[in-house]
């Protein structure tokens, strides 16, 4: 589109010089920044947008017991008195100092509440993601590197349909296997209020991690499998395997040439899938009533703990934001096309 | 002929049944949504029983703990998933689609924002969003529909958004906007529908997705109380605990698996769809070709002078046979050259003797003895040994052949490393230096990535990694191809030189005949699959015996030569798929007799060559025919009594144009009392920066700045652009049509100052000028057929469609696309490569501009084309009377086409001046060294006593 072209042409030498490092760290920065502001307004924004008062949502009006001065003092402790701007300047100062808020529902400080579970969190996520993406990575070069072979076929169709497993599904197979007939693994919770402490603890956070994970890296595995998989064949179709093979590399080598490349559509959507599997999680840390960031969201939602359930989303889009940003930081690294002259 | 990059649109048979495996399962869930009334004979939200009851007669699947039918919940569930998957995903697409047009269209901060939103959106947990907002808005279905929607939309958006950016920069897109097509047809036509399989296959992914967010949802217990869905009886099954007792079996496991099929139905189909909208995912698996039928006598004794000795060797693909029974010899210390129009099987040969022909090629041979080595019996691995060591290819299109994550030298290691007897990295990494250094990459760039390097850099590259292990034989696959001629005559020396210095034999495979003839000891053609002729290069190349090697020969324009016009070789080459039945050649052939028709020609020895014609030696005192610019090109056109209606020069050619926006008067420049009132193109200090992510995106060295340039060109003049790649010759062109902006000065086109037009006018002013692009076939749209490609022009004007099909017949006719009628229908890709670019053409003859662009036509393709190619655009000139910029590299085709050049160097104008006296006195060093290259490479046929010193053999070996 030619017509556009003077908004991409800068003018004279300067575009060489502007882009150090430092600029692109920069402007990496200010982007996230905005995101993140953006993200932070929305939270702020959504009960405010919510038919209905958000002093509602704290104290509802048919609850009938609260009087009106305990309604006032609510919206006092919950900074709902001043004007928008107000509220949102001093929602922005708590968040700063790691002040949620408190939670409606057990009075706690919401950020000790989260605080708890964020750990569960991440090792459930964490290892899913891990797991969803060397699986993942490791099935769909093998499919793709033998496209249209027997392999590839039933790998294909053996992943597809394993991602397309509703979560929940496979979590209530798992539980009615491994844990009601088998009584092999036990079925609540993150670790037993008996396990102490030593090699026991670890024995059994790792035994109630295991159906959770296994169920959260099904979810994962699709969408790295295809991306993996169409990489490597695209990657082989290019004349740089070609040549590979021209200058006689064998199979292997040939193989670590288009992997390498390949690489570099798969680290975006493994890092996106972050969010995808922490959104996930949700549905999965109830069915196995495992006390991550889902299952308190869940809990959240229904107890209407609106400040709990603010805290959650604002962690959870920082983690994503983080995880995007990883993802731009990491390109560079994995394609060196993108590298500009003074990094 | 690289068959491994030819794709093949259709589905593969595995994807196909994948696909009808998905299909069958989406049936069975509509089929259940349909007729759930009459499937179901209990209201699927009421008590009709006991609760918890088992399956029986009148509860197939049991009761849930309130009572209601469980089968009645699993058929009328399917309602409500199809319902959401259907709306939120549609919704979805359709948003997605929009942003990214719009992204992909305005770029800029229009770009940023949306793709910021993108970002947000699918920096959220997907699924903590739906129910953070279903809190707050409620729980009804409409409700949930909304937010999916409103959250599914971003994936869309971004993928659509970076094919948007791909297809902006296809050759059909660019040539519509060169046209002057207003922003809807270029956003419906030339991206929309290229659009289609990508949408369709995100909407089949979002409705996926929605179905297992609803499902989700309603599991936990948040969905809309007042419907049943899968997701609902599943949340009642486990808050019923139905996992400690066997009403799992009916109460969970349905349900389940009802969800399970709907999803896997639609991830099967969609995934058919991604295969379809990206068509290289469809394309072959590399895998070694199959030797077939080993002659079980080995080849008598081999002589040991001779390094390659290939016999009766024949490749064929599904269709076609490409080689065959071709034979081949190279003797110890002797360059062969092996030389062929695009299509005559060449480089399928030369990859055929390592065991490169990718499946599904197959390769028959008595023999193909490399030394005292039957290739054909060492198998794959065999032959993976010799390939790099003993054997090394210089693969073509060398320049875009090198990993781009990989820097250079590390490739080389590669190389180098092969041979070593310990795979010792540090003695690899010198030798990679070493070798480096001794192709001429300077040391401070060999750590550089490929995209950093220019060209002739990666060529020299992947020289290095041939001889990194003291071939015996290398082969060199159109080694010069897509460089220009000083980098041309720099890497055959390098090869030369490396050659006298290592001792290795050389094969070199080119369509360039003068240029392989300098270089070769020997020279073979081939033609149609077959060797035509080969002897000694002195002898084929100053007294071909075979008339396709004389025509060939003479379709080189070359400086020194006193022809006034272009010879092309007559007609096209024959498709291997269908050749005739005699001699390949025939139907082009001047000396064609009755015999060649019927029986293919047996190799004869004539003289000291080998010579595959009934009737060489050719009557040496008969002169052959004369090929007029317009008569024979067209070959099988009978019809030459021009058209009235392009004989005439059209000054106001766009008559057509919608009055809606009139241009002004064009006449600033009158005043100067020329003939013409104003400069057809008039660029006044006009630079051109571009940024890098500009260059990044495009090949870097197709278009490069230009720096506050002036340069004019009078109308009805033919003027010709030349200088070496990167010089800004194709941004001149680029400048003219509209595709790229001035970043400073000013810009005037047929009497227009552009700064002072609307974009509107502009657009207008565009379609008076025609650019004629360097693949001709990439400026095709594939979708369209000939008779909306040619016509497109006139359509983008607003000609009624009856008009425009008379004036695209004539056009058709006019380039010898006979009879007309029978080409209207057909898609590009039916057509052959010479047809191709006469549809190309036909469609600049229908627009009549006043100016044509030619933005170095065909250069990527052989000799006799680019020369077909270049008499074409002469004729479409001469019948419109249009002025014409040529842009090239090759200043010996310039010298035939143009009155004038203008001579290039590193973004200005260095030299200026009418044809023959520019190459006759040079002025500047630039010009000299490219007249110096052009004569180098094409210094042959002229005076045989002067022979010795042009074939590049005066140093005695």
């Amino acid at each position: 589109m030619g017509s556009r072209a003077p908004s991409k042409t800068e003018p004279g030498t300067a575009s060489r010089r502007r882009r150090s490092g430092v600029a692109r760290l920069l402007r990496l920065g200010s982007q996230y920044a905005a995101v993140i502001l953006a993200a932070l307004v929305v939270n702020f924004a959504l009960p405010r947008l919510a038919p209905g008062e958000p002093a509602d949502y704290l104290v509802p009006p048919d609850s009938g017991s609260v009087e009106d001065a305990v309604r006032q003092s609510m919206l006092e402790r919950f900074d709902l008195d001043g004007s928008a701007w107000q509220q949102f300047g001093s929602y922005l100062g708590n968040l700063s100092q790691g002040d949620f808020g408190i939670s409606v529902r057990d009075g706690r400080a919401v950020s000790e509440v989260v605080g708890e579970r964020l750990w569960w969190s991440l090792l459930l996520v964490g290892t899913a993601v891990a797991a969803s993406t060397i699986l993942g990575v490791m099935l769909g070069f093998a499919a793709g590197w033998r496209r249209g072979s027997r392999r590839d076929v039933s790998l294909l169709a053996g992943v597809l349909a394993v991602d397309a497993l509703p979560a929940f599904f496979v979590g209530l197979m798992l539980l009615l296997v491994f844990s009601v007939q088998l009584e092999w693994l036990p079925v609540y919770g993150a670790v037993s209020p008996e396990a102490l402490g030593g090699w026991d603890w670890i024995v059994d956070v790792a035994k109630r991690l295991v159906m959770p994970a296994v169920t959260l890296t099904f979810v994962g595995l699709g969408s790295v499998f295809v991306v993996a998989r169409s990489a490597m064949i695209s990657e082989l179709g290019e004349d740089y395997v070609f040549m590979a093979r021209a200058k006689g590399l064998s199979d292997r080598a040939v193989r670590r040439h288009a992997a390498r490349n390949a690489m570099i559509p798969v680290s975006t959507v493994a890092l996106l899938g972050f969010s995808t599997l922490v959104g996930a999680a949700t549905v999965v840390e109830s069915v196995f009533s495992y006390p991550g960031l889902g299952s308190l969201a869940f809990d959240a939602v229904r107890a209407r703990d609106y400040p709990v359930l603010q805290a959650v989303f604002v962690l959870l889009s920082l983690t994503a934001v983080a995880a995007n940003l990883l993802a731009d930081l990491l390109y560079p690294v994995i394609d060196p096309r993108v590298r500009r002259a003074g990094s | 002929m690289r068959s491994n990059t030819k794709y093949r649109t259709r589905l593969r048979p595995a994807t196909l049944v994948l696909a009808l495996l998905g299909a069958v399962m989406l049936m069975l869930v509509i089929g259940a949504a349909v007729f759930a009334d009459l499937l179901a004979s209990h209201p699927p939200d009421r008590t009709s029983g006991l609760p918890y009851q088992s399956p029986s007669a009148q509860h197939w699947l049991g009761t849930d703990d309130l009572g209601r039918d469980l089968w009645a919940q699993l058929v009328f569930g399917a309602r409500v998933s199809l319902l959401v998957g259907l709306i939120a995903a549609v919704a979805a697409t359709l948003l997605g689609t929009a942003a990214a047009l719009l992204a992909g269209w305005h770029r800029g901060w229009v770009d940023a924002a949306i793709m910021r939103l993108v970002d947000l959106t699918l920096s959220l947990p997907f699924l903590v969003l739906v129910l953070v907002l279903a809190a707050y808005f409620g729980r009804g279905l409409e409700v949930l529909i909304v937010l999916i929607a409103g959250v599914l939309w971003a994936r869309p958006a971004r993928l659509l958004r970076s094919q948007v950016l791909k297809i902006s920069e296809f050759g059909h897109t660019e040539a519509a906007h060169a046209m002057g097509s207003g922003p809807l047809r270029i956003m419906t036509i030339h991206i929309g529908w290229r659009l289609v399989p990508l949408i369709v296959s995100q909407l089949v992914r979002a409705a996926a997705v929605a179905v297992i967010v609803q499902s989700g949802v309603a599991f936990l217990g948040l969905g809309d109380p007042g419907r049943v869905s899968w997701g609902s009886t599943l949340y009642f099954a486990n808050n019923g605990s139905a996992i400690l007792t066997d009403a799992w079996l009916w109460w969970i496991v349905p349900p389940g698996a009802a969800l399970t099929i709907l999803i896997v139905g639609l991830a099967f189909v969609g995934f058919a769809f991604e295969e379809l909208a990206d068509p290289q995912l469809s394309s072959h698996g590399w895998r070694p070709p199959s030797h077939r039928r080993l002659s079980e006598t080995m080849p008598e004794s081999c002589d040991p002078e001779v390094r390659l000795d290939v016999r009766n060797l024949s490749v064929s693909f599904d269709e076609a046979t490409v080689v065959r029974n071709v034979d081949l010899r190279i003797k110890r210390g002797r360059t062969l050259g092996l030389v062929g129009e695009s299509g005559s099987g060449k480089s399928t040969l030369g990859l055929a003797v390592p065991g490169l022909v990718a499946h599904p090629g197959r390769i028959e041979a008595a023999a193909v003895m490399f030394e005292d080595l039957d290739l054909r019996r060492l198998g794959r691995h065999g032959l993976e040994k010799i390939r790099g060591r003993d054997v090394a290819i210089v693969p073509q299109a060398a320049m875009s052949v090198l990993n781009p994550t990989m820097n250079v030298v590390a490739q080389v290691v590669e190389s180098a490393k092969l041979r070593a007897e310990t795979s010792a990295t540090s003695g690899a990494t010198e030798r990679a230096s070493e070798l480096l250094t001794r192709v001429g990459l300077p040391t401070e760039r060999h750590c550089a990535f490929p995209h950093q390097l220019s060209g002739g850099q990666r060529q020299r590259v992947v020289i290095a990694m041939a001889v990194a292990n003291q071939p015996k034989l290398v082969i060199a696959d159109e080694p010069t191809t897509g460089l220009d001629v000083i980098n041309q005559q720099a890497i055959l020396d390098l090869l030369d030189e490396l050659r006298r210095r290592l001792g290795f034999d050389l094969w070199l495979i080119s369509h360039d005949l003068p240029l392989v003839a300098s270089r070769a000891d020997d020279l073979v053609v081939m033609y149609g699959g077959r060797v035509v002729e080969a002897g000694s290069a002195v002898q084929v190349a100053q007294n071909p015996q075979h008339p396709y090697t004389s025509l060939l020969l003479k379709a080189f324009p070359l400086l020194g030569d006193a022809a006034v016009s272009l010879r092309p070789v007559p007609g096209e080459v024959p498709d291997p798929r269908n050749l005739p039945t005699g001699c390949a050649f025939a139907p082009r052939c001047p000396h064609r007799r009755d015999d060649c028709l019927q029986t293919v020609p047996a190799p004869r020895l004539i003289g000291e060559a080998t010579v595959a014609c009934h009737h060489a030696p050719l009557p040496q005192s008969v002169p052959l025919p004369a090929f007029t610019v317009s008569a024979d090109v067209s070959s099988s056109s009978s019809s030459s009594d021009s058209d009235p209606m392009y004989s005439q020069s059209a000054p106001n050619a766009n008559r057509f144009l919608s009055k809606t926006d009139p241009l002004p008067q064009p006449g600033l420049l009158a005043a100067s009392g020329d003939s013409s009132p104003y400069a057809a193109l008039s660029l006044t200090d006009v630079g051109v920066m571009y940024s890098r992510q500009a260059l990044r995106r495009r090949n870097a060295e197709a278009v490069h700045a230009l720096h506050k340039e002036s340069l004019e060109v009078a109308v009805g003049e033919s003027v010709a652009i030349i200088g070496r790649s990167a010089a800004g010759k194709s941004t001149i062109a680029r400048l003219a049509v509209g595709l790229v902006q001035p970043t400073s000065g000013s810009l005037t086109l047929l009497g227009h100052d552009l700064a002072e037009l609307s974009r509107r006018q502009h657009r207008q002013l565009r379609r008076s000028v025609q650019m004629v692009f360097q693949d001709p076939y990439e400026s095709l749209h594939p979708n369209m057929t000939v008779v909306s490609l040619v016509g497109e022009p006139l359509a983008i004007a607003g000609m009624p469609r009856r008009e425009r099909t008379q004036r695209v017949l004539a056009a058709l006719q006019r380039l010898g696309l006979t009879p007309a009628e029978s080409f209207l229908y057909r898609h590009p890709k039916t057509l052959s490569g010479g047809q191709r670019q006469r549809v190309a053409l036909a469609r600049t003859l229908v627009a009549e501009p006043e100016l044509i662009v030619a933005d170095e036509p065909a250069s990527m393709l052989d000799a006799s084309l680019r020369a077909t190619v270049a008499t074409h655009l002469l004729e479409v000139r001469e019948a419109l009377g249009a002025t014409l910029v040529f842009i090239t590299h090759d200043i010996s085709l310039a010298r035939l086409v143009t009155e004038r050049i203008v001579v290039l160097c590193e973004g200005r104008v260095v030299e200026d001046g009418p044809s023959q006296q520019v190459i006759e006195s040079p002025k500047h060093r630039e010009t000299q060294a490219l007249i110096q290259a052009a004569s180098r490479s094409h210094h042959l046929v002229p005076a045989p006593d002067k022979a010795s010193s042009c074939y590049g053999r005066s140093t005695p070996r």
